[in-house]
């Protein structure tokens, strides 16, 4: 009976070596005290690593969520990432007001920008009622187009401008997500730098994803940071 | 599209309708890296009056530098 309950932990625990297990009846009734304690050595051992090495990550893990390591309020770490589609798989149909693209524990990088105004058209209608005012938007964050009435796609053709900014947009999302981009901790309005998220097609057209972009880059320019210095950060 | 008069225009920007507010609005306008820049005469002249346009179709923006630059930063 005492043998049976010494033997189950070998069997399960530790595999048997050609050298320690018995051969016969005789063999294991002749070294039973020895057998066990190397055995029960062996288990410890093996389960105390094990439950040191699960008790640190446990505690790493909640320093990450409770920011004990140093992070900031950036959400840019979370392997949860769901909705990986490409750019134009999701039309931007739906106004989101003030949603500031949502503050859980997703990446930035997902989804499109937030359309700040709730404006129903799907973009600041008010804040871009003609070519104009895009024009000025892009200029006021570094991109040399001309400050004019003309639309910025001629017969829907790209614009070169508009495509750096698409891309440097995109650049700057990633950048706050693998950390490369700093952003300020007390920004004064920090609903701006919240809503620094969502990625771009690279197609040079100023579509409504684009112009809601361009609001968030422009206001966080006037009142948080600057553009440039991001998009410097990002390696843009 | 109903076309503000020039006055109101102005006015809805922040600027007065003397020539000195009105040279100040050519001023700004040429800060903004227009195709063409306006002379600086305090006139509202044809140039002045499509700038003007072009202007008070970016207010919204126009609004947010503005505020940037009164709190300073």
């Amino acid at each position: 009976m005492a043998n049976q309950a010494i033997q189950a932990p070998q069997l399960t625990l530790v595999p048997p070596s050609s050298e320690s297990t018995p051969t016969t009846t005789a063999d294991a009734k002749a070294e039973p005290t020895e057998e066990r304690s190397t055995i029960a050595k062996v288990g410890i051992g093996a389960g105390a690593t094990l439950g040191l090495g699960l008790l640190g990550l446990g505690i790493y893990r909640l320093g990450m969520w409770a920011g004990w390591w140093g992070a900031s309020g950036i959400v840019i770490d979370d392997p949860i990432r769901p909705d990986t589609q490409p750019d134009d798989a999701k039309p931007d149909t739906k106004p989101k007001p003030n949603d500031g693209g949502g503050g859980g524990s997703r990446g930035r990088a997902s989804g499109k920008p937030p359309n700040s105004s709730g404006d129903p058209e799907g973009y600041n209608t008010e804040l871009y009622p003609s070519p104009a005012p895009v024009r000025l938007g892009l200029k006021l964050v570094g991109y040399p187009v001309p400050y004019s009435s003309e639309t910025l796609n001629p017969n829907s053709k790209a614009n070169a401008d508009v495509t750096r900014f698409q891309r440097e947009w995109n650049r700057v999302i990633q950048g706050i997500d693998s950390g490369s981009v700093k952003l300020p901790s007390s920004p004064p309005e920090p609903k701006w730098v919240e809503r620094l998220r969502g990625t771009l097609d690279t197609d040079g057209i100023a579509g409504k994803n684009t112009l809601n972009a361009l609001e968030i880059a422009v206001a966080n320019h006037a009142r948080n940071l600057n553009w440039r210095d991001l998009v410097k950060q990002a390696g843009a | 599209m109903k076309t503000m008069p020039p006055a109101d225009q102005l006015r809805a920007l922040g600027y007065d309708t003397t020539p000195a507010e009105i040279r100040r609005f050519q001023q700004a306008y040429n800060r903004l890296g227009p195709e063409r820049l306006l002379a600086i005469h305090g006139e509202l002249d044809r140039a002045t009056r499509a700038a003007l346009a072009l202007a008070y179709e970016s207010r919204a923006l126009l609004s947010i530098v503005r505020d940037r630059s009164e709190a300073g930063r």
